[in-house]
């Protein structure tokens, strides 16, 4: 009899606590919902899919700029994990703002995810989403890296995507390349090189490339060394170049892919105008000039300088790929690239 | 060895009703439905609209194609190569790694069972704390060591040694890692079958003139097979549904995790059709696997009986030696990531490149902000923990013991579900069907709860039967043929036998739900943030402040293991998952 009464009045205590919980969360954890419709005062849900090293220093100066205001950050592994977290919450939105990826993502996501507002900042980016949907808040370009130790002979460093079709990489190291179905980074330098290219060019390339899943695979192998050249965003790069990292960042002369990473405000968002104050800062003059000094990566804006050692953004040759095949088809641009990559072994 | 009072108290009791030699079980239901029809259709309906209902768009998507019923994704999935590719190399690494990891632990569960070797109970306690790996950190410490820019693999170079490969990266990498991961779980399956051999088998085998070497190959070996058939399921299931693995330590090597992960949650193109598909593969594929462990356990499935305690054979010089140098090393594979993981918390990480500068800066910054997530971990999985041993005792006992035609094996396959369901796809299912409608549970703690309780419910239902496998239904019948209601019968009679798995099937399941990760990203807000989240945020870009995470692990290791240790030291026989 004891062990059958422990058994249930454990039972029943687990069940009361978890009720318990859930109830309470509605205190604890609803944060003051409702009744915080003015601008400067409340809590902004913000779904991020950067890490602590972008997230900490903005945020702490916003909470400082809008004392009233405090951020609940939640973090999302990737911005396809963000979208889809989002999206699936569509009908009753927990998030309030969107913070992370590029341009491309927020305009691939489903009509109802964003809510279109339009934004004090918007006008000082380079770019605005003429759906008022995404607001840009820093600016991603790709160098190709090499690993130093990898390659010791300086002159021979390529200089362009051109070079990386050279059969002499088939046996000094493999290219570390992201596979354009699972990064987005190695979506934009697809589309980068077979625009400035063409698709025979991946005949060349791909027998050199080691083609790995995901960004930080790409980028990680070629700090370590288990590749001997990849690409890597310009702002990771020199960060880790001025860490000591053997790495040699050089921007490819035929073209350089780019992205626009943005915010957006959820749409249905429980503080909205807190949410709408949270992006117009992520694009103010102060938070862009944090995003250069603290996380070293360019702007958005056309008034805030590049960190020091990267270069202007009109020596280099930037890419621009049709949106009518790169973005409104990317199934098809996959499906070329996975038939490449088959006969390419 | 110190006892195990739980079973001091059982045995007499089960030789007193059970027939003295090894019996194979019979299994038959009950004249006397009643209360268990009940219960078993309240389990139905609970685990139906928790688990089943949720996942339902995965099965309605699979099945649609142009709005209407069609088979059109999966023969897709099955004809287009990337997917063939992955198919292959996940069985291939599944197999293989299961065969790996049962021999490395079979020799191992073997001596320790077989001989009296000092430290026995750290060996065991070694092994249950090794079922528990950092979460997502194993594969990128084995990388940190022996890739190609590697720690170890630069030193050694440097001193001149040459390793036999180039680096740890690609599906080598994929093995190794899993076989150390999961080695421990097959160890002490294992370990509890050898120790349950009846000794005066082997007294048999050699009194009619059988050496050593074929005793134990026909009289030992064929009584650990449950054991060994379980253990190879476990671990090779455990890689084909990983997908940190893969994604961290395979080089590329396409996986069918990361294949279908991919199809549901790319930044760049989804299907959700096709990975629906895939996932209904991977179920097919994980279900075969079900039936051929469970068809293989009812061929050689033995309640034992005996009230003997195995002997323990002196053993001594050289061979005792080998044996604890044999121990060493397979335990000291398993620890790696875990000594890893201590090491880089006390080294300073800059901008996600570990430099040799010892600090304690990661544990401060750690203890600045983090310190209530400790709790609020320990706290969910805890209450997710005995809402999942309830209904797993439940389940195990209606689809082991109340063999209702339609409702037992419905049972049982629907808390199997979980099992292939990559986590973060679970947690999409559960905010649809939670987020909006007449039951919201998004933005509360209660849904990670039900996501702990969802995917750690066919583990800890799988120990809890194998246990209620090896108890003979005499027992229970004799409580009732003296009057005893059915239920007063399961209470008293099974509930009691079946403790030691209740507890550590209980244990393994608590320790998983506090290293889940996939499903928390997804679920989780503010401020239910467990330490899982704070380890993942701290580590999911390439210049991330690794150390904080590296020390957060620790954190939770410890978190996780002092309980551990206490609740060993209660029921000495924390074992067998």
């Amino acid at each position: 009899m004891k062990h059958g009464r422990k058994f249930a009045a454990v039972g029943i205590a687990a069940v009361s606590a978890s009720l318990v919980l859930s109830g309470c969360s509605a205190i604890v954890g609803g944060q003051p919902s409702g009744g915080d419709d003015s601008a400067e005062s409340g809590t902004v849900v913000v779904y991020a899919a950067h890490g602590p090293e972008v997230t900490d220093p903005i945020i702490a100066a916003f909470e400082k700029a809008y004392p009233d205001i405090s951020v609940s950050l939640t973090a999302s592994p990737g911005t396809g994990e963000l979208i889809s977290r989002v999206e699936s919450e569509m009908k009753n939105p927990l998030g309030d703002v969107a913070w992370g990826g590029s341009s491309e993502n927020y305009a691939a996501a489903s009509a109802d995810a964003f809510a279109a507002v339009e934004l004090e900042n918007d006008a000082a980016t380079v770019v605005t989403d003429p759906e008022h949907k995404w607001h840009a808040t820093d600016a991603l370009f790709q160098a190709i890296a090499v690993n130093t130790e990898r390659v010791t002979d300086a002159s021979s460093y390529p200089e362009s995507f051109e070079d990386l079709a050279d059969p002499k990489w088939r046996e000094a190291g493999q290219i570390a390349f992201a596979n354009p179905r699972s990064s987005g980074t190695s979506y934009s330098l697809l589309a980068a090189m077979v625009t400035a290219h063409d698709w025979d060019f991946l005949d060349g390339f791909l027998p050199n490339a080691k083609v790995v899943d995901g960004s930080s695979q790409m980028f990680d192998g070629v700090r370590t060394g288990e590749y001997a050249l990849g690409f890597i965003n310009e702002d990771l790069g020199a960060t880790w170049v001025a860490e000591g990292a053997p790495l040699e960042l050089i921007y490819p002369s035929d073209v350089v892919s780019n992205q626009i990473g943005v915010a957006a405000v959820i749409e249905g968002a429980k503080h909205p105008k807190a949410a709408e104050t949270f992006v117009n800062y992520l694009m103010s003059k102060e938070a862009q000039q944090l995003m250069v000094d603290e996380v070293g990566r360019r702007s958005a804006r056309t008034d805030v300088a590049p960190p020091a050692g990267l270069p202007a953004a009109d020596e280099l040759k930037l890419a621009a790929p049709d949106p009518a095949v790169f973005a409104t088809d990317k199934d098809a641009v996959l499906t070329r690239f996975d038939e490449k990559l088959a006969s390419a072994k | 060895m110190p006892s195990n009072d739980l079973r001091d108290r059982v045995e007499p009791l089960e030789e007193t009703l059970a027939p003295p030699a090894p019996v194979p079980v019979k299994r038959r239901a009950s004249r006397r439905p009643g209360v268990w029809l009940l219960v078993a259709l309240g389990l139905l309906l609970l685990l139906a609209s928790t688990i089943v209902l949720p996942q339902l768009r995965l099965v309605g998507e699979a099945f649609t194609d142009d709005g209407g019923f069609s088979f059109a994704n999966f023969i897709e999935f099955f004809t287009t190569p990337r997917f063939q590719e992955a198919i292959l190399n996940s069985l291939v690494v599944a197999v293989v790694a299961g065969v790996l990891a049962c021999a490395v632990a079979v020799p191992a569960a073997y001596v320790l069972a077989q001989f009296d070797l000092p430290g026995r109970n750290g060996f065991l306690t070694l092994a249950t704390m090794a079922t528990v790996s950092p979460p997502f950190l194993g594969a990128y410490a084995w990388v940190l060591l022996l890739g190609r820019g590697g720690i170890l693999t630069t030193q050694l170079r440097a001193w001149g040694i040459e390793l036999p490969f180039d680096t740890i990266i690609g599906p080598g990498g994929i093995v190794w890692v899993t076989v150390w991961a999961t080695q421990a779980l097959v160890f002490l399956l294992a370990y509890d079958a050898f120790r349950a051999i009846d000794p005066s088998l082997d007294e048999a085998s050699s009194s009619v003139g059988a050496g050593p070497w074929r005793t134990r190959l026909r009289i030992v070996l064929p009584m650990a097979v449950p054991a060994l058939v379980t253990g190879f399921y476990m671990s090779s299931m455990k890689i084909f549904t990983d997908f940190g693995t893969p994604l961290i330590i395979g080089g590329g090597t396409p996986m069918l995790p990361t294949a279908v992960y991919y199809e549901f949650l790319s930044e760049v193109s989804t299907n959700p059709a096709i990975a629906s598909a895939g996932s209904l593969v991977m179920l097919g594929v994980a279900c075969i696997a079900l039936a051929l462990q469970q068809w293989a356990l009812r061929r050689r499935t033995y309640a034992s009986v005996s009230s003997r305690r195995r002997p323990l054979q002196p053993v001594r010089g050289v061979k005792k030696g080998l044996m604890i140098a044999y121990l060493g090393v397979v335990f000291g594979f398993s620890f790696v990531p875990h000594l890893v993981v201590v090491g880089t918390s006390l080294l300073t990480w800059k901008a996600g490149i570990l430099k040799w500068v010892p600090t304690f800066d990661n544990y401060v910054r750690l203890f600045d902000e983090n310190l209530e997530v400790i709790l609020m971990s320990l706290l969910l999985a805890g209450i997710a923990c005995v809402l999942c041993v309830i209904v797993a005792v439940l389940v195990a006992y209606l689809t082991v013991r109340r063999r209702y035609t339609v409702i037992s094996p419905a049972l049982n396959v629907i808390t199997m579900v979980p099992y292939i369901i990559p986590g973060t796809v679970l947690a999409i299912g559960l905010i649809l069907a939670f987020g909006s409608g007449p039951l919201i549970l998004t933005g509360t703690a209660t849904i990670l709860v039900l996501a702990y309780f969802i995917r750690r419910i066919p583990y800890v239902t799988k120990s809890i039967e194998a246990a209620l496998t090896q108890v003979h239904p005499a027992l229970e019948e004799a409580a009732m043929s003296v009057g005893a209601k059915p239920m007063r019968a399961f209470r008293q009679i099974t509930v009691p036998l079946v403790r030691p798995a209740i507890v550590s099937g209980g244990t393994v399941g608590f320790l998983q739900m506090v290293t889940e990760l996939s499903a928390t990203v997804m679920l989780y807000s503010v401020p239910f943030i467990t330490m899982t989240v704070v380890i993942f945020t701290n580590a999911m870009q390439p210049a991330s402040p690794f150390g904080v995470a590296s020390a957060m692990t620790v954190v939770l290791m410890l978190a996780v293991y002092i309980p551990l240790y206490f609740v060993r030291r209660k029921f000495a026989s924390v074992t067998s998952v």
